[in-house]
């Protein structure tokens, strides 16, 4: 199964609780890597079994896989 | 006057077929910030025009025009009068063509919305004044595009870019000064010439790497939005010369990046107050795809902290072959001001990316995007073209408009910019409210 990068965004109410909602999604399967307090938002790695789990969890508003993201340089044409 | 408003000066009940009038003319003058034009108005027609720069703030009193015959609006070089219609026939005859461009009637404008089921008159705008200039923007476009508001014929770059003087930045008093603004990009050259002395605030979100730019693209933007007022060696080229640097590494010396470190980034910016996010990069859009959701909730929550988020809509056009594709990634979030990109003719770059879907992704604002010139590393200078660039742009006169109104929010601050554009005779799609200009 693959691992990957995610976003998650959580809602109002949990961002006053950013630290047990961590825990909560280390428990459920998701290696946080930061918090970030500011905009309510998780950053972290998940098996693609376990987004079942997290995406149930109470405070959880939107997971996505981290995109790449490059400079919008003149070299950069469309596909 | 069989087309004059209806009793008691309110419009009719319904949006008409032909045009209606007010009764009162606007005269094009042949250039804006024309101070001459009252006096001549005065001199040739007998009219006293106030000037909208007298109004505080510039809410002109459009009902009374404080006592006068008109109001002179300089950035729009558009005089509004309440001559007497059987007057503006006269009015032409003693007024050279030397002194108009054109005398127009003003009309009735309505909002387009679903028929009304009554016949209820409509009320007047309570405050018209504040939508009056406006409906006169859009009708000097209408009647000068596309040549009034084109750049130079021939670019004379000598003392300072296109960018800064079609986006009158160089008539600007105002230097962003004690405004900290982030640029999240490849870095910043640290050692560069022309940032010498210039308190800089760096970090970098990629792994293994310093805050040095190693590409250059961060570079060119910051010294877009952030570079001196007198560098070493002219043209001038940085918008908010005084405004506080942070520079924030989130695309690697490759040029790649990913979502978590622009989101790191954000975070970081607004946790040491920056009132302002300017970001040159982004990721491809298909047409009908839905923003991120992860962005946008970020995005509002900066706004809602007093900060405004400024990205580039994306090079993902071809117009040259026909190809146009939408707003990129994360640019395409409604809180979010996507920047387009023009030349210094005013006319759409071939690679900027068009508003094409309902939800969002629609382009806010345009900036110079093509030929321009700024720094890049090691300590030299270069031309890029891109929305990239144009972001930079929009980023450094909202620095200027937040030094403006210290207590305003970043909503406000958007409203600014979007309300002070200079509409062009281009797609609203492509244009957004217009070219951003700075202010005075």
């Amino acid at each position: 199964m693959g691992s990957r990068n995610y976003t998650i965004t959580v809602d109002d109410h949990a961002r006053g609780r950013l630290a047990d909602l961590g825990e909560q999604l280390r428990q459920a399967g998701f290696e946080v890597a930061q918090q970030l307090d500011a905009i309510g938002v998780i950053l972290g790695r998940a098996e693609d079994a376990d987004l079942p789990r997290i995406r149930g969890l109470q405070g959880v508003a939107a997971i996505e896989e981290d995109r790449t993201i490059e400079p919008w340089s003149p070299d950069h044409k469309p596909k | 006057m069989a087309n004059e408003s209806g009793p008691g000066g309110a419009p009719p009940a319904r949006a008409p077929q032909q045009a209606e009038f007010t009764g009162r003319y606007l005269l094009l003058g042949r250039q804006a910030n024309d101070t001459g034009l009252p006096k001549t108005l005065r001199d040739k027609a007998g009219l006293t025009v106030a000037s909208s720069s007298d109004f505080p703030r510039g809410a002109v009193d459009m009902a009374r025009f404080g006592g006068a015959d008109g109001v002179y609006f300089e950035k729009l070089g558009v005089a509004v009068t309440s001559s007497a219609p059987d007057q503006g026939a006269p009015l032409m005859g003693p007024m050279s063509a030397g002194d108009l461009l054109t005398v127009e009637r003003e009309r009735i404008v309505y909002v387009f919305q679903a028929p009304r089921r009554d016949n209820a008159p409509m009320a007047m705008p309570a405050r018209l004044g504040e939508f009056a200039p406006q409906g006169i923007d859009n009708l000097v476009c209408s009647l000068a595009a596309p040549s009034l508001f084109q750049g130079p014929a021939e670019v004379d770059e000598s003392a300072r870019t296109w960018g800064l003087a079609s986006s009158r930045v160089i008539e600007s008093s105002w230097t962003g000064r004690g405004v900290r603004v982030a640029v999240l990009d490849t870095g910043f050259d640290l050692n560069h010439p022309d940032f010498a002395g210039r308190s800089v605030v760096s970090h970098s979100f990629i792994d293994g790497e310093t805050a040095q730019d190693a590409h250059s693209h961060g570079t060119h933007c910051i010294g877009t939005a952030l570079g001196p007022a007198r560098p070493p060696a002219p043209p001038r080229y940085g918008v908010a010369f005084a405004a506080d640097i942070y520079a924030g590494k989130v695309l690697g010396n490759s040029g790649r990046g990913s979502d978590g470190a622009v989101l790191a980034a954000i975070n970081w910016a607004m946790t040491n107050g920056c009132r302002v996010i300017s970001m040159s990069l982004g990721s491809a859009t298909q047409r009908g795809q839905r923003y991120s959701q992860v962005f946008e909730t970020a995005a509002q929550r900066a706004m809602a902290g007093n900060t405004i988020i400024i990205a580039a809509a994306g090079n993902e056009s071809d117009r040259n072959k026909d190809i146009i594709n939408p707003v990129g990634h994360p640019a395409n979030c409604p809180s979010i001001m996507a920047v387009g990109a023009v030349d210094a003719d005013m006319k759409i770059a071939y690679f900027s990316t068009r508003g094409m879907d309902p939800d969002g992704g629609g382009v806010d604002i345009l900036g110079p995007g093509v030929n321009v010139y700024s720094t890049v590393p090691p300590g030299a200078h270069g031309r890029k073209n891109g929305t990239s660039m144009a972001t930079p742009h929009v980023a450094g006169i909202a620095a200027l408009y937040a030094e403006a109104n210290p207590n305003a929010t970043a909503r406000e601050i958007w409203q600014l910019l979007v309300t002070n554009a200079r509409r062009l005779a281009l797609d609203p799609a492509d244009m957004g409210a217009g070219f951003v200009q700075a202010p005075r």
